[in-house]
């Protein structure tokens, strides 16, 4: 009855959120940009033909409404392969063809039990945006992080307005039932499930601009894709996380840093105003004299304020001589002390270190490419750590003149739309047997050389897209002909590719502050991460260092890679991750500067002076 | 005229040949071009061989060994004759257990060190001081433990100092050298002086040049050196072919290669003096020449193993040319040949063989005079490179894509 390829496929959906934001122009499932409930986007698809066939939930009216909606378009092997490599066509059509059998046996579907709580919620809502299906409740039941259990929810609401949200909230109380904030995907820790009541802000999407206060405000269910886009047509840019991250949620759980951070800040840097429902359902502003101090900076786990329920943020200009450049290292030593350099002198309006991992998965367009990208840049030519430059010509300039090797805009594209040439036999074999003094990579990147380079990997959009499948390779093609796909400072404003770190496993990030002056504490930090995974054989990865505050500090993210369908190594990535909070904790505990990103979930408004630089004892005080 | 050695003055040509013939000898190695090759002829006459091997990804010693032994065809020989020791020439006691070691000790009667690491690439300063300097220096502690008479060094001729003219068999003091491996390696003598001198250990010092395939067939196992360059240029050939024969061509057209009478045009020009060429040496007469000087070794000798004159980069190209059948190759003289002129393609190649042009553009000589005394007795003489050897060479190194197919 369950076709075991589609259940596979189901069952591997990384719950990136990537099929709920049009990022490739493709759409969105046309039925799920209408009904926003996860259950009608292929993420909530594949979840809950997964726990079919697992059993975990019965045939059910919305499981019919499901499979009869699906006019498989096809947008969702479009969007979900470009990230994961996955197809999930396979499973909106068995979908179809199981509720198909389950008719022809004469197959009722049980519809919920008559409920009165659940009424109640509906009288607040409408029966629309409340639902008690076990079809709708799979699909908020699962996470791939690993501390997380299947737990179907008793219902899921869809608040339109905050008024509603403070409805919710006083009904929880009221039935004394807990309740999660569900944002756009997963969290790591498993935050957005609840055996009670899911409230999922989807429909709350409003973006209302203020130009001349340079300032945009955000309903809680825009995610950063979405909202950067409306900012670039208005000609401005925000400082948004990955592009499936709602503002709202992701504010409150990380204070949002990307590679502008470097120059934009992070915390309570971008964020004008907020508007938030307590726990109590009372409403308030950020910027009421009576509010609670959300800017102040506790170093301990706290308590959520209240649901966040619009956001306004800062919006930052666009200058038309900005392009992104790398700059590759040996070293991470190396490129610590020229991203410090740069920081402090104020270069760059975004600047990263980016490891080999991810560089491979953001550059290719297949999982294998990946793993031979991946490869190809660190036994072949060497390269360590790439620092990315996002900046005016003033600042190229600078780099230019100040690294060994740059690798451009134009060299970028090259790159990117010439990869699979680079992973020629016979290229590989002269770059491997390079015998320079130093390390391949500087040879390969040479501005002198490089024409023969292109030559060499035939830079073209076909190219790009030979290694995916048959009857993508056109869309491929098509969709690599557009400039932003290989401009670095687009992808890094709308950070398009970041899922794509999970395309070969699901990825657990942990985030840590650090102090960018002591750059041996830094080099400690991401060993003790690498000796802990590899004691505990979880394939880990350097992810990125961004530097913020002119120098001083940065952020590091340092990834473990799971298969969240694999018992044994849920089991073995448990008490890596509780070693690696000890880690964290020690040095956070030795070294100033060193702040695990755990106390700033919630606390994601505080400024960013009290978190990196305070004690964070204020409370004890 | 000997060489008069600056640090111990201790020169002599009376120690008696039975002593370093005595107990069996030692090599490191012994899975290198020159050690195994040496390793191979101790066989063959059926003298007592200790090997130091290291493991190397799933094969032991014993396994690397064989296969070195079955490229060489060596076929079965008595294997009371050689002991394979696995063990690593950076561990103290090279990580073997004290008993063994202290066997090995007993046994040795000579040492012949070839192991090294040949990279040039600063990035692996930190491994080639350890197989070069502490590697070495565990091995001649283990000299010194075992009592053994002779301690023979495999250097490299590139030690000698670096200037035209001239170079004597002496130790380089300059200073000057064109790479960190140079250096370490003179390093190397240095320390094998000052340690034999001081534990009483007679030793010498030998140079060889750029070592190719044997002179008859071509046979080796190892391309770097000449090979490189041909290498690249053939897989920069290659890169192209399919392109230029199966497709439009767009891609090698942007570079100006083309197919002219069946020939592949590589248009690349490279710049040449009429004094410099590259000095090479077929690993038979080095083989030969290391065997004939371990026989009549002198104490603190030093011995270079070169070839009377270099080949020139003008006769390379011609001979590349007729052998691997490309047009385009162009040799022209430094002074009308600027940088800014070149197109990426030279740019590419110059760039590509940039560590190895230094010995592709010596205008060095090297002085024989100490290595002549022990050949010319045994009737040795170093092959001319000429395209003949050249061709051979080629012809093995393709066949064997390079080595990957040995």
């Amino acid at each position: 009855m369950f076709d075991k390829k589609a259940v596979y496929t189901a069952s591997q959906c990384r719950h990136y959120a990537m099929c709920k934001i049009d990022f490739l122009d493709t759409g969105v499932c046309p039925e799920a940009k209408k009904r926003h409930y996860v259950s009608f986007y292929p993420q909530g698809r594949m979840g809950i033909y997964y726990a079919l066939s697992q059993k975990k939930i019965p045939l059910t009216p919305r499981v019919i409404e499901l499979a009869d909606t699906c006019n498989l378009c096809g947008i969702c092997d479009k969007q979900c392969y470009f990230i994961t490599g996955l197809r999930p066509m396979i499973v909106m059509n068995a979908l179809k063809e199981y509720v198909e059998s389950m008719r022809k046996n004469g197959n009722t579907p049980i519809h919920p039990p008559a409920d009165e709580v659940f009424d109640e919620l509906c009288s607040i809502t409408c029966r629309k945006w409340s639902s008690n299906d076990p079809a709708d409740l799979a699909a908020y039941a699962e996470d791939p992080a690993p501390v997380t259990m299947f737990t179907l929810p008793r219902y899921v609401t869809l608040p339109g307005s905050k008024e509603e949200v403070a409805q919710i909230l006083s009904f929880c109380s009221k039935h004394e039932l807990p309740w999660a904030i569900r944002g756009n995907g997963s969290s790591v820790m498993g935050f957005v499930m609840s055996p009670g009541v899911i409230i999922d802000l989807h429909r709350m999407k409003t973006i209302d601009f203020d130009i001349d206060n340079w300032s945009v405000t955000v309903g809680p269910g825009v995610a950063a894709f979405e909202l950067q886009k409306a900012a670039f047509e208005q000609g401005f840019r925000v400082n948004t996380a990955e592009a499936s991250a709602l503002m709202c949620a992701n504010v409150m759980c990380s204070g949002i840093f990307s590679l502008f951070s470097a120059t934009y800040g992070t915390m309570a840097d971008n964020v004008i105003d907020a508007q938030f429902v307590s726990n109590s359902g009372e409403i308030f502003n950020l910027n009421d004299r009576n509010s609670p101090n959300l800017f102040s900076f506790t170093k301990k786990d706290m308590p959520l304020p209240g649901i966040c329920t619009n956001l306004t943020v800062r919006l930052h200009s666009i200058l038309d001589d900005e392009e992104g450049v790398l700059v590759p290292f040996e070293t991470i030593e190396e490129a610590l002390s020229f991203s410090r350099d740069l920081s402090m002198r104020r270069i760059g309006a975004g600047i990263g270190i980016l490891g080999n991992e991810y560089i491979s998965s953001f550059m290719s367009p297949t999982k294998n490419v990946d793993i031979a990208i991946h490869t190809f840049l660190e036994k072949t030519i060497g390269l360590g750590y790439l620092v990315l430059v996002l900046g005016t010509k003033h600042d190229r300039e600078y780099i230019q003149n100040h690294a060994e090797t740059v690798i451009d805009k134009e060299q970028f594209r090259t790159l990117m739309l010439g990869l699979p040439g680079l992973l020629n036999n016979k290229v590989l074999e002269l770059l491997e047997d390079y015998r320079g003094s130093k390390p391949a990579f500087h040879f390969l990147f040479q501005k002198e050389i490089f024409p023969v380079v292109e030559a060499v990997m035939n830079p073209s959009p076909e190219t790009h897209a030979e290694p995916v499948d048959d009857d993508l390779r056109k869309f491929y093609s098509t969709l690599y002909e557009r400039q932003e796909m290989t401009d670095l400072v687009w992808l890094n404003a709308f950070r398009i590719l970041s899922a794509r770190l999970g395309r070969k496993k699901h990825v657990v990030a942990f985030i840590v502050y650090v102090p960018l002056d002591k750059p041996d504490t830094i080099v400690s930090i991401m060993n003790s991460f690498s000796e802990i995974a590899e004691r505990h054989d979880i394939d880990n990865e350097f992810g990125f260092i961004t530097p913020l505050d002119m120098g001083k500090r940065a952020v590091l993210e340092y990834d473990f890679f799971l298969d969240h369908r694999d018992n044994d190594e849920r089991e073995r990535i448990l008490p890596a991750m509780q070693e690696t909070a000890e880690m964290i904790e020690g040095f956070s505990q030795s070294t100033k500067g060193v702040t695990w990103i755990r106390y700033v979930l919630r606390q994601g408004i505080a400024r960013k002076e009290a978190m990196l630089y305070g004690n964070g004892t204020s409370d004890e005080q | 005229m000997e060489t008069v050695l600056p640090m111990n003055n201790k020169q002599t040509e009376h120690n008696p040949i039975t002593d370093q013939t005595k107990g069996t000898t030692f090599i490191t190695g012994a899975t290198g071009l020159i050690g195994s090759h040496l390793a191979g002829e101790f066989l063959k006459k059926g003298r007592k061989l200790i090997v130091l091997i290291r493991s190397k990804g799933n094969l032991n010693a014993e396994q690397r060994f064989h296969s070195i032994c079955e490229f060489m065809g060596l076929g079965i020989f008595d294997q009371s004759q050689i002991r394979i020791v696995e063990g690593s020439l950076d561990k103290p006691y090279f990580g073997v257990d004290r008993s063994v070691y202290n066997e090995l000790c007993s046994e040795t009667g000579q040492i012949i060190h070839c192991a090294g690491n040949t990279t040039f690439s600063e990035s692996m300063k930190t491994e080639s001081e350890r197989d070069n300097i502490s590697g070495l220096k565990n091995v001649l502690d283990f000299a010194r433990d075992s009592k053994c008479s002779w301690f023979h060094l495999i250097s490299t001729i590139y030690t000698a100092a670096m200037k035209s003219g001239i170079c004597e068999e002496e130790i380089n003091e300059s200073g000057i050298f064109t790479n960190f491996y140079e250096e370490v390696k003179c390093r190397g003598e240095k320390l094998t002086q000052k340690l034999c001198c001081k534990n009483g250990i007679s030793y010498t010092i030998i140079r060889p040049s750029i070592v190719v395939g044997n002179s008859l067939n071509g046979r080796t196992f190892r391309f770097n050196g000449l090979y490189y360059p041909l290498k690249a240029l053939i897989l920069l050939r290659d890169m192209f072919y399919d392109d230029l024969s199966n497709g439009k061509g767009e891609r090698a057209n942007r570079l100006s290669i083309s197919i002219k009478n069946g020939k592949v045009n590589l248009p690349l020009r490279l710049e040449y003096n009429v004094d410099e060429g590259i000095n090479l040496i077929p690993i038979d007469f080095v083989v030969n020449t290391v065997h004939s000087i371990i026989k009549q070794p002198k104490d603190g000798f030093i011995y270079h193993i070169a070839a009377k004159n270099h080949v020139s980069i003008a006769e390379l190209i011609e001979y590349t040319k007729k052998f691997f059948n490309v047009t385009g190759l162009t040799p022209v003289r430094t002074g009308f040949f600027s940088n800014e002129n070149k197109t990426p393609l030279e740019c590419l190649f110059d760039k590509y063989i940039e560590p190895y042009l230094p010995y592709m553009k010596d205008s060095r000589r090297f002085s024989t005079k100490n290595t002549d005394k022990v050949i010319n007795s045994h009737g040795i003489t170093c092959p001319a490179f000429d395209y003949n050897l050249f061709a051979s060479c080629m012809e093995f190194a393709v066949k064997h894509n390079w080595g990957k197919n040995i």
